[in-house]
């Protein structure tokens, strides 16, 4: 490649890059979360200039540790007492007329994350737990009596204390 | 709960309590029920949500955004937002469930809410009109209006009620505090019908009781409903108003 | 070794719950038994693997395993030949002539038995086959069979003699899987849960974590599966483990955990391996030995599959784990059914097992 033709390169990365979506370049982009692509603006490794496309980074989605504090918390909280019983059948998603309607809220997925302590899964989800309508019928649908409607309530509060920490990074 | 019609002060036993006195009772019962529901709400280690949102409302607070520092938004800009968020997730119940299947829970949540709040402004208004309670042009619509929105309580409850009742499922994992609110407020409601009914009909022992129980439901309502799932539902209300108060009003979406 | 000349003995192959049960039985009924275990000491797999308790109770071991070698070793109808095993086997149903190995003293014995059952037990799985675990190369991998032997003594400790803060259960090592064993073992998901509670009985601030594809606790067992979360906080992970590694302190277990559908890669300080039960030695030989035939999974097969005591071999009778995996309590019956029948045939009442 010629230095005009670099020029020309970088230039038309940076206007592609300004355009709007993030890590356009990622094939199978639709895969990767939006939250994960790392575009600085100027990136130097080892004394070459990465910066533009080849800048791009992808933040590893593996989860690292179990920080069962939020966990602690609900099973104190009004109604979170049962959240230990949950085998994550499914029975309360399966019902939940809210997660039929926005599927980012997934009462099953919000109980193990915090079961877990999955903090990264956490502030990707806590906003979601406000969706609950307080129907009642995972509670109903539960067959280990773990109250999912009580949890959501207990989690509301839960995250919400925990706000800080919560934060996006 | 509601105002008196002058036949209140003809009957002979009718008198069980004065206006005054309840009018007392009631600010006293309001004020507990407040600030039993704010300690036991930062019990939780969260702040409490209904003062935030005011003071969202009312302070000036520079924002800065991707580096770039935004204009303060006027007062009349956040009151405007504070007003359109009450109006549409409250009033038009987006909060009670609106966009999922469950119609008949929302239109119960519904007729609750309108009910219960057209109900205390109609009383707020009878007591600010005429605290004594005599008689005057304005107490048959107020009255009227009262049972009106005292039916439309009772029939939100009674919603409530017989949606849990009538599933086997739900009816038996239905939390007993769930029970014990949407009785309460049923009770509230139609005793309160009943007792103006009867009144109008000058059926005195049937007016007492239905006055007396009325009476007890309320002051049981404000004791209770800090302890009840009615404050998580009122926190939570505000907490997300003050979260769209504070994304919208900065200007952006 | 003391032999009444009262007839023809049954011959029970293997000392474990089944063919210590079925000796117990036919001796009871007045007739002989000759009991041949290949090692030195009775009792199968609860006694070599130290069992502590038995699930679903939590009952100690002891309570069913001790009357039983008691009574065989005691009683006068049951002649105990330990550390032998059977080399050769001709003649007829009825008059069967069998050769019996003395492996330490090299010795041999004749005999003519009537009928014979055939209790040759199981195996664990060889976690050092699959190597993903690093069982056999890391520390504190081990298996449910040496966890259990800790458990015993009371004392659950890593290779440096301190007790782990943090342990994993990996269900289903050396089971449901096509390149190793491709059945299921129907106990090691009750056993591993069974113990997960009494790591934290033991200790109560250690965290316990099951990696698990299903959770099989059948029947009544289910009971220690919802006692496990409701009662002592074990932590359930729905996934598989790829591999474990050894930082220099602990073991980091790399998996993916479905139901986030995410990768998870978490240090631990032990990993249990939920081994398998796979046929073991004692099952072949005597499969060689009374021309037996084995099924495509190497267990004993019966002539009926679900008719475990039928060998399809008038008078040899089979029971218990060398014909399919089961738990303690179904060895016992099947030891039980195979020396109804093995005294039936004795007496002649049927001399053929029906169709």
């Amino acid at each position: 490649m010629t230095g005009k033709e670099q020029e020309k390169g970088k230039k038309k990365d940076k206007e592609i890059q300004t355009e709007g979506e993030k890590g356009k370049f990622i094939i199978e982009r639709r895969y990767v979360d939006d939250s994960r692509i790392i575009e600085p603006e100027k990136l130097e490794l080892g004394g070459v200039d990465m910066s533009g496309r080849w800048g791009t980074l992808v933040l590893p989605r593996t989860l690292e540790d179990f920080d069962t504090e939020i966990y602690e918390d609900v099973k104190d909280l009004p109604r979170g007492g049962n959240i230990g019983k949950c085998w994550q059948c499914g029975n309360c998603t399966a019902v939940c007329p809210v997660a039929h309607e926005h599927p980012e809220f997934n009462p099953r997925y919000l109980i193990h994350i915090v079961k877990m302590g999955y903090t990264s899964e956490i502030k990707r989800h806590h906003k979601a737990v406000y969706l609950c309508s307080g129907c009642g019928l995972c509670s109903a649908a539960c067959p280990k009596g773990v109250d999912p409607q009580g949890v959501m309530i207990a989690m509301s509060i839960a995250f919400k204390a925990h706000e800080g920490e919560l934060k996006e990074l | 709960m509601s105002v008196p019609l002058s036949a209140y002060y003809q009957t002979p036993t009718a008198n069980i309590l004065p206006h005054e006195y309840l009018e007392i009772l009631v600010l006293f019962l309001l004020v507990f029920a407040v600030l039993a529901s704010y300690f036991r709400i930062r019990s939780w280690g969260v702040p409490f949500t209904p003062l935030s949102v005011l003071s969202t409302v009312m302070t000036s607070r520079d924002r800065e955004r991707e580096g770039e520092a935004i204009d303060d938004v006027g007062l009349v800009t956040r009151a405007k937002v504070a007003t359109r968020s009450t109006i549409h997730d409250i009033f038009l119940l987006r909060r009670a469930g609106a966009w999922c299947e469950e119609r008949i829970h929302t239109i119960g949540r519904g007729l609750v809410l309108w009910g219960f709040v057209l109900l205390s402004l109609v009383t707020l208004m009878g007591f600010l009109i005429d605290p004594a309670g005599t008689p005057n042009s304005l107490f048959l619509p107020l009255r009227l209006s009262g049972d009106i929105f005292q039916g439309i309580l009772a029939m939100g409850a009674c919603i409530l009620l017989l949606r849990r009742l009538s599933r086997q499922n739900l009816r038996i994992s239905t939390d007993i505090n769930t029970w014990a609110l949407q009785s309460v407020l049923f009770v509230m409601g139609v005793s309160g019908v009943i007792a103006d009914f009867s009144l109008l009909m000058n059926l005195v022992l049937q007016f007492q009781v239905a006055y007396l129980v009325n009476v007890a439901s309320i002051i049981i309502f404000f004791i209770y409903a800090p302890f009840s799932e009615l404050t998580f539902l009122i926190w939570k209300g505000s907490l997300l108003m003050q979260e769209t108060l504070s994304t919208n009003s900065a200007g952006g979406k | 070794m003391m032999m009444k000349e009262q007839g023809r003995p049954v011959l029970v192959i293997g000392g474990g719950p089944a063919g210590l049960q079925a000796a117990k039985d036919i001796a009871e009924f007045g007739e002989q038994v000759v009991l041949v275990e290949r090692r030195k000491e009775l009792g199968g797999a609860p006694i070599r693997w130290s069992y502590h308790t038995l699930a679903p109770d939590f009952r100690p071991t002891e309570e069913v395993m001790g009357p039983l070698v008691e009574f065989c070793e005691k009683n006068d109808n049951v002649t105990v030949m330990k550390g032998c095993v059977v080399e050769e086997c001709n003649g007829r149903p009825g008059e069967f002539r069998v050769r019996i190995k003395d492996e330490s003293a090299k010795e041999f014995t004749e005999m003519v038995v009537s009928s014979i059952i055939v209790a040759t037990g199981f195996e664990h799985f060889d976690a050092r086959v699959d190597p993903r675990y690093g069982y056999g190369r890391l520390p504190n991998v081990i298996g449910i069979n040496e966890l259990e032997v800790m458990l015993k003594q009371r004392r659950v400790v890593g290779h440096d003699g301190r007790p782990p803060k943090r342990v994993a259960f990996i269900f289903c090592v050396g089971s449901r899987d096509r390149s190793t064993n491709p059945w299921c073992c129907t106990v090691c998901c009750g056993v591993s849960i069974k113990q997960g509670i009494e790591i934290k009985q033991l200790l109560p601030d250690t965290q316990v974590y099951m990696i698990y594809m299903d959770i099989r606790t059948m029947g009544l067992w289910e009971k220690m599966y919802w006692d496990s979360m409701e009662k002592y906080g074990i932590n359930f992970i729905r996934g598989r483990v790829g591999e474990v590694y050894f930082t220099g302190e602990r073991l980091l277990v790399k998996g993916e955990d479905t139901l986030v559908r995410g990768p998870f890669e978490v240090l631990f300080d032990m990993v249990v391996l939920a081994v398998g039960i796979e046929p073991g030695p004692g099952t072949k030989q005597a499969a060689n030995v009374l021309k037996l035939s084995l099924n495509e999974y190497g267990f004993l097969a019966p002539r009926l599959p679900n008719v475990h005591f039928d060998s399809g071999k008038e008078g040899i009778f089979l029971a218990g784990a060398c014909v399919a995996p089961m738990s303690v309590e179904e060895a016992l019956s099947e030891g039980s059914a195979a020396a109804m029948q093995a005294v039936k045939f004795r007496r002649n009442i049927v001399k053929k097992v029906p169709v």
